[in-house]
């Protein structure tokens, strides 16, 4: 588990100097955790959204394959699956796991807009943008389910 | 006895890292600013001489205005269960209009026009049998090409550039798949 007092800014020594590098990294980690969470997440929501989940699990299982895969193409060490992690909030009731899971997509969301603004080619940022909107259409997706308003968002992974 | 992974820190825990990527994306988006204020230099230097291409946010910027002002247009006759998703859609893309203003002056070295200047191109003399009133429809169609438009457009823009109208390509599909959809219908 993680330890609470540690500096939350120590750097991962994995972490490649190259910014474009970098940037992939820290999405592969995103998807690391956001694979683990929806696992929290399964566990508590209704049977309704069991579809739902399967279809986010899929989406991001592809997505952190394809990024590992660019990552070792470019020789750059692929960060490994936490042996244990924090939730960033109690889930212990369906509308608990939807929150969790709209954090999630967010953060994600955040990590792939990240590879587009760092990337230096083309493709690289295609694959960024294909990330940023599944995450974007998956948090709008979790935000019906919890009722909650507004369902959509101006700008997606950004601070704009 | 398991050995704690120095990977695996605070800093990598879900409830740390928002903070740490955005961080890192508000430096790398510092980095990016100045190497577009480099481009842009050598933009203007080229202007000079030839013939200056109209910047290509300037058409996403007119998408965003004409989608605005469509589904603004398109609440005041909608129904109420779908009225709200309307305004939300045009409150949308009015901040993606005032992002790229900021962004087009930014590059082009001037300053960012008040809100009132924004407002002087004011739209043609109205018809003599207004129009009927945009549907739904209409919307959802207007939304999904500019959506595609911003996901052309995105990957080949680099660093803020492409960022910001990845945000807005995922913006709008995510409106017009999900918000201007009832909840009961899964997708």
């Amino acid at each position: 588990m993680t330890t609470p007092n540690q500096p939350s800014t120590t750097p991962d020594p994995d972490r490649p100097k190259d910014a474009a590098e970098a940037a992939l990294f820290d999405a592969v980690v995103a998807e690391h955790d956001v694979i683990y969470g929806y696992g929290i997440v399964s566990a508590h929501v209704m049977p309704e959204q069991n579809d739902l989940v399967s279809q986010a699990l899929m989406e991001h299982r592809d997505r952190r394959e394809t990024a590992v895969a660019m990552l070792t193409e470019r020789s750059v060490k692929v960060p490994l699956p936490s042996p244990g992690y924090q939730l960033p909030m109690p889930v212990t009731k369906s509308t608990e796991a939807a929150k969790l899971a709209i954090r999630m997509e967010s953060d994600c969301a955040v990590a792939w807009r990240a590879v587009m603004e760092q990337s230096d080619t083309e493709g690289d940022r295609a694959f960024g943008l294909k990330g940023l909107t599944q995450c974007a259409v998956m948090a709008a997706r979790w935000r019906q389910v919890l009722g909650a308003w507004p369902v959509t968002e101006a700008f997606p992974g950004g601070s704009e | 006895m398991p050995r704690p992974d120095p990977r695996h820190t605070a800093g990598q825990d879900p409830g740390v890292i928002p903070a740490l990527s955005r961080r890192r994306l508000l430096v790398g988006g510092g980095r990016g600013l100045l190497a577009l204020a480099l481009v842009g230099t050598a933009a203007a230097a080229c202007g000079s001489k030839g013939v200056a291409e109209p910047d290509p946010l300037e058409a996403a910027l007119s998408a965003a205005r004409a989608d605005s002002e469509l589904a603004a247009a398109a609440a005041k006759a909608a129904p109420p269960e779908i009225a709200p998703a309307l305004i939300e859609v045009s409150a949308e893309r009015a901040r993606h209009a005032t992002a790229l203003v900021e962004e087009l002056s930014r590059a082009a070295g001037k300053p960012t026009p008040t809100p009132g200047a924004q407002t002087t191109t004011p739209s043609a003399a109205p018809p003599a049998t207004p129009a009927p009133p945009p549907r739904l429809q209409d919307v959802v169609a207007a939304l999904r090409r500019s959506g595609e438009n911003a996901a052309k457009l995105a990957p080949t823009l680099s660093g803020y550039r492409s960022g910001l109208m990845g945000s807005i390509a995922a913006a709008c599909t995510t409106a017009w798949t999900v918000g201007l959809s009832p909840a009961e219908v899964p997708r």
